[in-house]
């Protein structure tokens, strides 16, 4: 069953050329048929002359990003886009949600509807839809948005996942927190699940484990992909009956976000290291999962720094949690591990009651796919994809950033003169305020 | 009479129909339709396929799962009568040796028979058979998931119920995805069997066994519902079957009850009385055991006659039951004269006995209780001794 991505704006294009890179380069390499047509069937459409073609449609209101990316694509000689998988327009959306989600959304729909329409057509078999977008620009937030709710109304059976990359915090767009609250908001009542990366744990995953300087969105953006392609390549799961799953993100949705209010998942990925040193090293499946749970329980994002004193707490006895608590409870956690011996991998320690809030046995809220198959040349490699009160505290900041300037009504008008009003704007808020409210309380 | 025609006719037809079910469902040697018949008068004509249509139905059921098929009589009978106790089924024929023969007849075995089809054992068959028979069928996935059996309206509880909700919705959409892409390929096998002038002849072949099979399995799905159907005649007749048997048991002399109308329990007074006998051994057993406390060490000792001593002083009385007791279900007119007459004082009303019988079920639940914990406290006392030995070299 095949996935087709919808990629939306500067953000979505450019991370989705550099996943669907990684994705082509990990299936042909190496002598491995079943998982090579597995992954191919997947994310490619192969033409008549053999060529791969990207099961994805790309949308953005300025050439720019767009064709960068199919250009890339062709260089690189072993996939590319479509010939007529794309969209653009000449002019932007001007970093405003408003103008993307009232505007150009409805302007352009039926012209991204039939894209979508003919890239599915395609398909054998739809095992769901992925966006790809930011949330701080117009494009991809508020056409983004736009068209996943197209997308609900148009397939109401397939599995909508929304991935989200998160602004730097120090700011790259004035308006980004009032963009990311509108479309996270918006999100929660059509999407599946929402898988975000956030710029600023990235930047620091390239500057202190890949040891990059500069680091250019490149780099950012080739560390999602590898985070993602962790994610999606095939595996074996509970439910696939010993053959690579042929409905990923379904079992990602029913393992992770079967709760309306509990729809954000972080990812974690462990080893990460410049690809000089990746020869050279070797862990034990022990050692990984070791620091992977650590990375989980003390909410660090990468494998340096981690805060070891950080523990479950007694399971009788849980408290709320009091500012400042660096205990991260969990939801549901998926466990993806790739690579060598890797049916030999103890995952017990991420099955503790104690990591779970209470009301989700951990044998529901635990699941765990493998591939024997090693991913992206690392020999050993294990993805964790994660819902849990990790994204809270960013959430609650760009929330409060928000509210900070909505007080003082600051930009308001930009968005009333496209059709968002101040109402808008407070359900947003309000539906957000329900989402952090919720997974504080996970510990109780 | 007419009438009573008609019904035979009809229960006939049924008995048939279940006839072929059985059969389609994969099972060998079903007793015709007039062993069925001759079954309910006590007959023990085609006694052998009976015995070997309830055993195959355990099998099916999982009651029993013995991987070498029964030859010996004496070792089929022991099989069904261990596999109709785990399903929950008693009746007297089932304690009784062979030699003694008895009352058993083809009827008990119509009986059981029964017991299994209305807990449920011919669709278990039916489900084996139809995964037998569709290659293609989805193993359904369950899941693993426990509702507690009391409802807690707290937000927790309330939030575990929203997660399973969603967990169904989002299942129930992988489902009808996985059904959506089986329908199109089939839609693509069956076209390309119409459409192809000359199939390959390996093709033609698994096509003419897919067909086949299908057949086969629609014809069984057709059965069952026509069995469904009708399948209330089947339980009026039963029913029939259940009221001989009862008259016949209850045809040994029975001066106490004359001219009324009364149904009687078909396990009369034996598993009554093996009830107060196992109660009377208890309370000797309890006894005896009090003389045999030996002074250990500590508290060892001090324990095991508390114990002893508090499961001997709350010892309760047995229930008083009566040597010859016939539980039997009355009218409310008749219990009221059967309660002035001096004869009925060796009858109890159906549910003063049930309430003996649990208060009798409760007090020998606790006395196993007991006994266990002075069971492991001894065991205790002799392992501490034994690791005390001192073995001379």
């Amino acid at each position: 069953m095949s996935v087709v991505t919808v990629q939306l704006g500067q953000c979505g294009n450019q991370v989705g050329q550099e996943l669907f890179d990684v994705l082509c380069s990990d299936a042909l390499a190496g002598q491995r048929k079943t998982y090579s047509t597995a992954s191919c069937e997947r994310f490619f459409h192969q033409t008549a002359k053999g060529d791969l073609e990207a099961r994805a449609v790309l949308i953005d209101m300025e050439p720019k990003a767009i064709n960068s990316s199919k250009s890339k694509a062709l260089k690189g000689g072993r996939w590319r886009y479509g010939e007529a998988s794309h969209f653009s327009q000449k002019q932007g959306s001007g970093n405003n949600w408003a103008n993307g989600f009232c505007i150009h959304g409805p302007h352009h729909k039926d012209a991204v509807e039939e894209l979508v329409r003919r890239e599915v057509e395609r398909c054998d078999r739809l095992a769901g839809l992925m966006t790809m977008m930011s949330v701080a620009g117009g494009t991809g937030s508020g056409v983004g948005t736009y068209i996943t709710q197209c997308l609900r109304d148009i397939y109401p059976a397939s599995f909508v996942l929304n991935h989200l990359t998160w602004p730097f915090g120090t700011g790259e767009v004035i308006l980004q927190n009032y963009n990311s609250v509108l479309t996270l908001a918006h999100l929660y009542q059509l999407s599946d699940a929402i898988i975000v990366h956030e710029n600023d744990t990235v930047q620091r995953i390239c500057s202190q484990l890949l040891n990059i300087k500069p680091i250019a969105f490149t780099d950012i953006n080739r560390v999602i992909a590898h985070q993602l392609g962790g994610v999606l390549q095939p595996a074996l799961t509970p439910d696939s009956n010993g053959v690579y799953s042929l409905n990923p993100i379904g079992e990602l949705v029913s393992a992770l976000c079967c709760h309306p209010e509990y729809k954000l998942l972080s990812v974690s990925t462990i080893p990460q290291m410049p690809s000089s040193s990746v020869p050279y090293s070797s862990f034990s499946w022990t050692g990984l999962l070791k620091h992977l749970r650590q990375m989980l329980i003390s909410n660090t994002k990468m494998e340096e720094g981690i805060d070891w004193h950080v523990r479950p707490p007694p399971a009788s006895g849980r408290i709320r949690s009091a500012a400042g608590s660096s205990f991260n409870t969990s939801l549901a956690n998926l466990l993806v591990l790739r690579g060598k011996d890797v049916y030999s991998a103890e995952t017990g320690s991420f099955e503790e009651t104690t990591i779970y809030t209470p009301w989700l046995s951990p044998s529901e809220a635990f699941s765990a796919w493998k591939s024997p198959i090693p991913f992206n040349k690392y020999e050993k490699s294990a993805t964790l994809v994660s819902n849990s009160q990790a994204l809270l505290g960013p959430l609650d900041d760009i929330v409060r950033k928000a509210w900070n300037m909505f007080a003082s009504r600051a930009y308001i008008h930009q968005y009333d003169a496209f059709g968002i009003s101040e109402e808008s704007f407070l359900d947003s808020f309000t539906a957000l305020e329900q989402v952090i409210s919720s997974y504080r309380e996970l510990q109780s | 009479m007419q009438r009573g025609g008609a019904v035979n006719v009809q229960v006939k037809q049924l008995i048939q129909t279940l006839r072929r079910l059985l059969v389609t469902s994969g099972l060998d040697d079903v007793p015709t339709a007039e062993a069925f018949r001759q079954a309910k008068f006590g007959g023990r004509l085609e006694e052998e396929q009976f015995w070997k249509l309830v055993e195959n139905l355990l099998r099916a059921a999982g009651a029993v799962s013995s991987p070498v098929k029964v030859q010996l009589k004496a070792e089929r009978r022991k099989l069904v009568t261990t596999g109709l106790w785990q399903t929950g089924y008693h009746a007297h024929w089932m304690f009784e040796n062979e030699a003694e023969g008895g009352r058993f007849s083809c009827r008990d075995l119509l009986l059981a028979l029964g017991w299994l089809l209305a807990t449920g054992t011919l669709e278990k068959l039916l489900v084996h058979q139809v995964q037998h028979l569709d290659k293609m069928l989805l193993t359904p996935v369950f899941v693993k998931s426990e509702l507690c059996s009391e409802l807690q309206f707290d937000s927790a509880s309330l939030r575990r119920l929203q997660w399973l909700f969603g967990s169904l919705r989002h299942q129930r959409r992988s489902l009808l995805s996985l059904i959506n892409v089986r329908t199109e390929a089939l839609y693509k096998v069956l076209a390309a069997g119409v459409s192809s002038s000359s199939p390959g002849q390996s093709c033609s072949e698994a096509l003419q066994k897919d067909c086949v099979g299908l057949q086969k399995l629609c014809d069984l799905l057709d059965l069952y519902v026509k069995w469904k159907e009708a399948e209330r005649v089947f339980w009026t007749w039963m029913d029939s079957v259940v009221m001989c048997h009862l008259r016949e048991s209850h045809a040994e002399p029975s001066s106490q009850t004359p001219g009324r109308s009364v149904t009687a329990c078909c396990h009369g007074n034996q598993a009554l009385e093996r009830l107060e006998g196992l109660l009377l051994r208890f309370s000797t057993e309890q006894d005896s055991q009090n003389y045999h406390v030996e002074p250990k060490k500590g508290g060892g000792a001090k324990q095991r006659r508390e114990a002893s001593s508090s499961s001997s002083q709350s010892l309760p009385s047995s229930p008083v039951i009566p040597a010859v007791c016939l539980v039997k279900l009355q009218t409310d007119r008749a219990a009221k004269q059967s309660s002035r007459t001096a004869e009925n004082r060796h009858e109890l009303p159906a549910c003063r006995a049930a309430e003996l019988l649990r208060s009798a079920e409760e007090q020998l639940l606790q006395r196993r209780h007991r006994q266990r914990l002075a069971n492991r406290m001894q065991l205790q006392d002799w392992t501490g001794r034994l690791d005390q030995l001192v073995i001379p070299l």
